[in-house]
């Protein structure tokens, strides 16, 4: 009941005015003494229906004053026929207003347009499905190599048949960029922007992508020469042409959308083919897996040799992974998703943040406009207008800018999400489709709409607390302008403390991203490059002799790769061994324990490698103590490295070099100790690592150092053709720059300093808004007291500097409760920060020195007003 | 003044109002608990309907505020001479209608 005493005393604000006043108080207990009459539901029922009833009936309610002067020619009611009056007499009043108009207009497009930039951001990496027919079945598959190479052989051949065989899987496709085919260099490469893949043609199934025009790839297009019965089938096999696909937007580029080109050999610059590839079809608009791909070129499927699958009906995720235990399992989302792309949900709060200092802005702006508009009220008021009609006009008006900064948002929002996105580093953005969609204009829509409830309910604030007769002598708030002043100061501090929170939360992400490019990695990344070798793969069937022949050839192409790329020119030096900061996700984290005596307890858990005894050299390792064994002792003895990391802990029992150590069960004699470096991540502290040396490695990488220089860079192109002479069946040719993978690895504190930089720097012009409209509200206020100053002799500039001072003081607090607030913040983000405490001197330091000159600048431009104040017209006003 | 006719035809409400009031003055409150027990709840008006009826039957002046009043809280209505031959007219006015409706309903005089 005392809820509904509310809701209708509320309901009855709708009646006329005087109409009310006369009745309310009898009707008010009329309709709770009716309600009290029911119980149960139906007491609540009867409470609608009176609410109800008093809204409908309200129009019809004769009220005693007429509306005189600005009102509708009769009768138009209140809530239909009216608008159309209202409506130009929104557009009168905003265009009379027009700086204050486009101010707000261009605040509140401004902040929607970025939130909605970096909502589409949020969005697209996190929440946004992958656009994929049943993507939630759609799993991606990976069987490390360096599982496969822990593990017995049998077990390998067993789980890799197991993995082809299963029946919990319905579809098996592979997908893999292929930068292979690109020519090094070429500019043609860098005018098209060619981004091949190499997809097995069941992809296009397991995806359930149709084609935009042509047809997919089929089994035939990827077969090649062995796959050919007869003799003459693998001459002609040879001869073919490959087949391809091309993207949409590749197509209408370059191609002009030409329908004839399908079907017929078309010609890419740049593209490593032996012969004009055919153009199969072209995908659907906005198809770029994997990785942001553009042209898609057959490889066999091949049931053990897979990285995506579909699951069967019926079968799960779970049920996968517990049939194939060590092999990595996980939905394509996630895994397409970046690995740090949650540690956004920072940022997503910090932009929470900036909508409310938009908001915030909004609402001191229109708190001067209210101001501004008193007596405009007031005399509507006495002439008998309704508070009612009073407030329709303010939300006529605020439909009308909430709508004028939705569209000047939308045409904004795209091109400041491609700003923000090509400022994002590429391993957080690549294969996102990220660009402002329905979704996201349904946001920007919804914070208009809370913009307009603003725009609405601060004049009805004020009206609601004066009388007509105190609005049109100016007066806001009776007995209230300390609470006005204050309320106004209070929200230019409320602003400049959440401006500082944010540009606190950006020096601290580029404290930690400066701190994370410096870590010392131990080696220099600059010449060196990283060739990821096949794994050993094991035929699944065929006979004895067969499987024992072709791991004899693997193990011979593996002795051959090696001296035969260091022999080439530019080639300064190679070994085979663990390719430090590569794909840190998809390496196994796998340690095994070191016991120095035995029957001890361990000492410490390492990384085990194997590499062959040159790759410290080449890595750039100093060799602290010990040596290199000699080929002599290393064919007579097992010998490992280890780091100065376990070198530390091993010393304890006395010394290191010559020491015998168990590591997986198997023994080796310490060699020498290398200096540290970086293993995984430069975030991480420094782990101990052991490298077996062998004379022939089998690792998954080769590393090489190019010569310096022209000869370096040619270098690269060589090494993929002798690769390609000693594996010709090999899958990828991939070489990775360890300079490049040194980036990747400092990607997420990039890409998290960089938007919380943009958001702080867009709520710099926000904040630099708020001092000045607070200054001109304070000067408007005080114009009397400003007036008798100068009239009695007050130099202005001196009135001018005590203002400045005032709104100082105001920007000073907010600076110093938002850099408390900040530094709060900051223990929350302690996750995602790098060597740098909460409270950071540089942070602080960054806020204070680039909000409070701007602040001070701001203050005494907006302070010009003081000199335009004539104290013989100010004190003659009323 | 004006003539009576030019009010008809009352609403359900107004009707029931206006007789109310012819048989005894009476407040607010007080007359929509009696409408409701005439018409044996079929019309049960809500407050803001009775009150939207008030003020028109006040405004075409079929009533009016009575001058005696003992609790200055409690308003309490009367009917004018205008509201009575309001009244009137609508209760002959629908006299004329029953009579209309029983030529045509009565089984003699139907039509087949």
């Amino acid at each position: 009941v005392k809820v509904f005493r509310t809701l209708y005393r509320l309901a009855l604000r709708a009646w006329p005015r005087d109409f009310r006043t006369r009745h309310q108080d009898e009707a008010l207990q009329m309709a709770e003494a009716r309600v009290r009459e029911e119980a149960g539901l139906r007491r609540a029922l009867r409470a609608a229906r009176e609410l109800g009833n008093a809204l409908r009936v309200a129009p019809a309610l004769p009220s005693y004053r007429r509306v005189a002067i600005v009102g509708p020619p009769a009768g138009h009611t209140a809530f239909g026929g009216a608008m159309p009056f209202a409506l130009r007499l929104a557009v009168r009043t905003l265009s009379r207003q027009r700086t204050l108009t486009v101010a707000v207009i261009t605040t509140v497009g401004l902040a929607v347009a970025t939130n909605t930039a970096l909502f589409s951001i949020f969005d697209g990496l996190l929440f946004r499905p992958l656009p994929f027919p049943g993507a939630d079945r759609i799993v991606h598959v990976d069987f490390p190599a360096e599982i496969r190479r822990a593990l017995p052989p049998a077990e390998v051949r067993l789980l890799t048949s197991m993995l082809g065989e299963t029946t919990l899987i319905e579809l098996r496709a592979s997908a893999a960029p292929a930068a292979l085919f690109l020519e090094e260099g070429a500019a043609a490469v860098r005018d098209w922007d060619l981004r091949p893949a190499r997809v097995s043609p069941g992809l296009f199934t397991l995806l359930g992508i149709q084609p935009m025009a042509g047809r997919l790839l089929t089994a035939e297009d990827a077969s090649g020469p062995r796959d050919s019965a007869t003799f003459g089938d693998r001459i002609e096999s040879v001869f073919r042409s490959p087949v391809i696909l091309i993207s949409y937007e590749l197509w209408q580029a370059h191609f002009g959308g030409d329908l004839g080109i399908i079907g017929t050999p078309i010609e890419l610059p740049g593209m490593l083919f032996q012969r004009g590839p055919v153009l199969a079809g072209v995908l659907p608009r906005g198809f770029d897996f994997p990785g942001g791909a553009n042209i898609w070129i057959p490889t066999r499927d091949a049931s053990d040799r897979f990285d995506l699958a579909r699951l069967a009906p019926g079968a799960s995720i779970e049920q996968l992974r517990a049939a194939l235990p060590g092999i990595r399992i996980t939905p394509l989302r996630e895994h397409v998703r970046p690995a740090g792309a949650f540690a956004l949900g920072v940022l997503l709060a910090a932009t929470g943040l900036l909508v409310l200092v938009a908001w915030v802005q909004v609402a001191a702006l229109l708190f001067a406009r209210a101001v501004g508009r008193a007596t405009e009220i007031g005399v509507r008021l006495a002439l008998g207008a309704t508070r009612f009609r009073i407030a329709r006009q303010f939300a006529m008006e605020g439909v009308l800018v909430a709508g004028a900064a939705l569209l000047l948002a939308w045409t904004l929002a795209p091109a400041i999400t491609a700003t923000a996105v090509a400022l994002l580093p590429e391993t957080t953005t690549r294969g996102q489709s990220v660009a402002p969609d329905v979704r996201t204009l349904a946001f920007a829509g919804l914070v208009s709409l809370a913009g307009v409830l603003v725009l609405t309910l601060v004049p009805i604030d004020i009206i609601r607390r004066s009388s007509p007769l105190a609005l049109v002598r100016g007066v806001l708030f009776e007995n209230m302008r300390q609470g006005a002043a204050r309320t106004r100061t209070l929200m230019l501090v409320t602003q400049i403390c959440i401006t500082a929170i944010l540009m606190y939360m950006a020096g601290l992400s580029a404290q930690s991203y400066s701190r994370v490019s410096a870590v010392d990695l131990g080696f220099d990344p600059g010449r060196l490059v990283g060739i990821p070798m096949p794994a050993l793969s094991m035929l699944v069937g065929g006979s004895e002799d067969d499987r024992r022949a072709s791991q004899k050839r693997q193990m011979q192409q593996f002795a051959e790769s090696l001296p035969a790329i260091q022999a080439l020119p530019g080639v300064a030096a190679a070994a085979s061994g663990r390719l430090p900061l590569y794909a840190t996700a998809n390496l196994s984290d796998q340690r095994f324990d070191v016991v120095a005596e035995s029957d001890t307890p361990p000492i410490a858990s390492a990384r085990v490698d194997d590499v062959t005894p040159d790759y410290p050299s080449v890595l750039g390792l100093r060799v602290t103590e010990g040596r290199v064994p000699s080929p002599s002792e290393l064919s007579s003895d097992r010998w490992a490295f280890v780091n100065e990391a376990l070198a530390r802990q091993l010393a304890h029992a006395g010394p290191v070099v010559g020491r015998i150590i168990t590591v997986n069960k198997r023994q080796r004699r310490v060699a020498g100790v290398v200096s540290d470096f970086v293993v995984a991540r430069p975030d991480q502290s420094v782990e101990p690592v052991v490298l077996d040396l062998t004379q022939a490695a089998q690792s998954a990488f080769m590393l090489v150092k190019l010569e310096p220089g022209l000869v370096g860079d040619r270098a690269v192109a060589a090494i993929r053709t002798t690769l390609d002479r000693i594996w010709p069946d090999r899958a990828s040719r991939e070489i990775v720059h360890l300079s490049a993978l040194a980036n990747t690895a400092t990607a997420d504190y990039r890409s998290r300093a960089t938007l919380l930089t943009l958001i702080g720097l867009l709520c710099l012009p926000l904040a630099v808004t708020g001092v000045t409209g607070a200054l001109s509200y304070g000067i408007q206020q005080r114009k009397r007291e400003i007036a008798i100053s100068v009239a009695v002799g007050a130099a202005p500039n001196r009135v001018r500097r005590r203002l400045v001072r005032q709104a100082l003081i105001a920007v000073g607090s907010g600076l110093i409760v938002g850099t408390i607030g900040g530094i709060l913040m900051g223990r929350f983000m302690s996750a995602f920060l790098f060597q740098v405490g909460a409270a950071d001197p540089f942070a602080i330091g960054t806020t204070v020195t680039v909000l409070l000159p701007i602040a001070c600048v701001a203050a005494w431009c907006a302070s010009r007003r003081v000199a335009t104040i004539d104290p013989a017209l100010a004190l003659r006003e009323p | 003044v004006p003539s009576p006719h030019d009010l008809l035809p009352l609403t359900h409400l107004m009707y029931a109002v206006l007789l109310l009031l012819a048989e005894k003055t009476d407040h607010p409150y007080e007359l929509v608990r009696r409408v409701r027990e005439r018409s044996g709840g079929l019309i049960d008006p809500g407050t803001g309907s009775f009150y939207s009826v008030l003020a028109r039957a006040q405004q075409q002046g079929m009533i009016r505020e009575s001058s005696a009043q003992a609790d200055t809280r409690r308003r309490v209505y009367e009917i004018t001479p205008l509201g009575r031959r309001a009244l009137a007219a609508e209760a002959a006015r629908l006299a004329s209608q029953v009579k209309a409706a029983h030529a045509v309903l009565t089984p003699g005089k139907k039509r087949t």
